[in-house]
């Protein structure tokens, strides 16, 4: 089953599936803090408004995921922000979100030396999104 | 106190503006490594293939300034991937300051180098290299 891309279903999936992944408990064991993703419009590819996801996750659980406002992604600890078709790429396994960072494709903010540290545990959140299958809204 | 600039603003490279992020915040937390800072007094040069980009990190007191591209003549030349570049800050520092090649992430610096996926050019500057390589360190 495919849900709407960052809808509430496909935030509880991707919670399950990051709660699945002993690669993600075992990199992110020490990890205390929240993380927003800004994913911004683009109303050419059918989203029209700001989104953003607050993840709680500490010690190497997702306490929750929920879909949020683009202001309060943007309390979290960690945000990182960059319009939809990136984040597509990223899902996609087009990009990974360390190098898009790196390339300034997407703009992190928060404690560098922090996420450098757990660099592991980022690659296999991404790792998790893609494997959450989604209904894009420009396909 | 230290300073790093981007020397491009806000046409800052994302490599640069990542760099010098993780450069600034960690001199910030961690005011030993001051001293590391104002001895540098080099230009580095950090060439990533993967991602198409360079840097150089011009250490002049207590300033770096980053730089979009190859600018000055490098004292210290690092071309990796960027895999490899985030883990060259996961190298632990012993006791006496110097960089641990013995331990895991210490191995795979080791094993980069002899697979040709980590070249350091001015390797005889080992001072400016450890010093480099401390301030760098997130572990």
């Amino acid at each position: 089953m495919a849900y709407d891309a960052y809808s509430d279903e496909w935030a509880q999936a991707y919670k399950d599936e990051i709660n699945k992944s002993q690669v993600y408990k075992q990199a992110a064991a020490g990890w205390e803090g929240s993380v927003g993703l800004v994913v911004l419009a683009e109303p050419d590819k059918n989203v029209p408004d700001d989104r953003g996801i607050f993840m709680d996750l500490w010690h190497g659980e997702a306490r929750d995921i929920k879909v949020v406002s683009r202001d309060e992604a943007e309390q979290a600890d960690f945000v990182i922000t960059g319009p939809y078709s990136r984040w597509k790429q990223v899902a996609k396994k087009e990009l990974d979100a360390t190098k898009g960072i790196m390339l300034g494709q997407l703009k992190l903010k928060g404690d560098f030396p922090t996420l450098v540290r757990y660099t592991k545990a980022s690659q296999e959140m991404t790792e998790c999104t893609t494997r959450v299958p989604v209904n894009w809204p420009d396909e | 106190m230290p300073e790093v600039v981007l020397a491009d603003g806000d046409d800052a490279s994302g490599l640069a503006s990542m760099m010098g992020t993780l450069l600034a915040q960690n001199v910030e937390r961690a005011p030993h490594k001051f001293e590391d800072f104002r001895r540098v007094e080099s230009d580095v040069l950090i060439e990533v293939p993967d991602l198409g980009e360079t840097i150089t990190l011009s250490f002049v007191g207590d300033r770096c300034t980053v730089h979009n591209g190859s600018r000055g003549r490098p004292r210290v030349r690092i071309r990796a991937d960027s895999e490899t570049l985030m883990g060259l800050s996961m190298v632990h520092i012993g006791r006496l300051g110097l960089p641990n090649y013995f331990d895991e992430p210490g191995r795979a610096v080791l094993r980069a180098m002899r697979t040709g996926k980590l070249r350091i050019g001015g390797m005889h500057h080992l001072q400016t290299l450890n010093r480099v390589t401390r301030l760098f360190s997130v572990a």
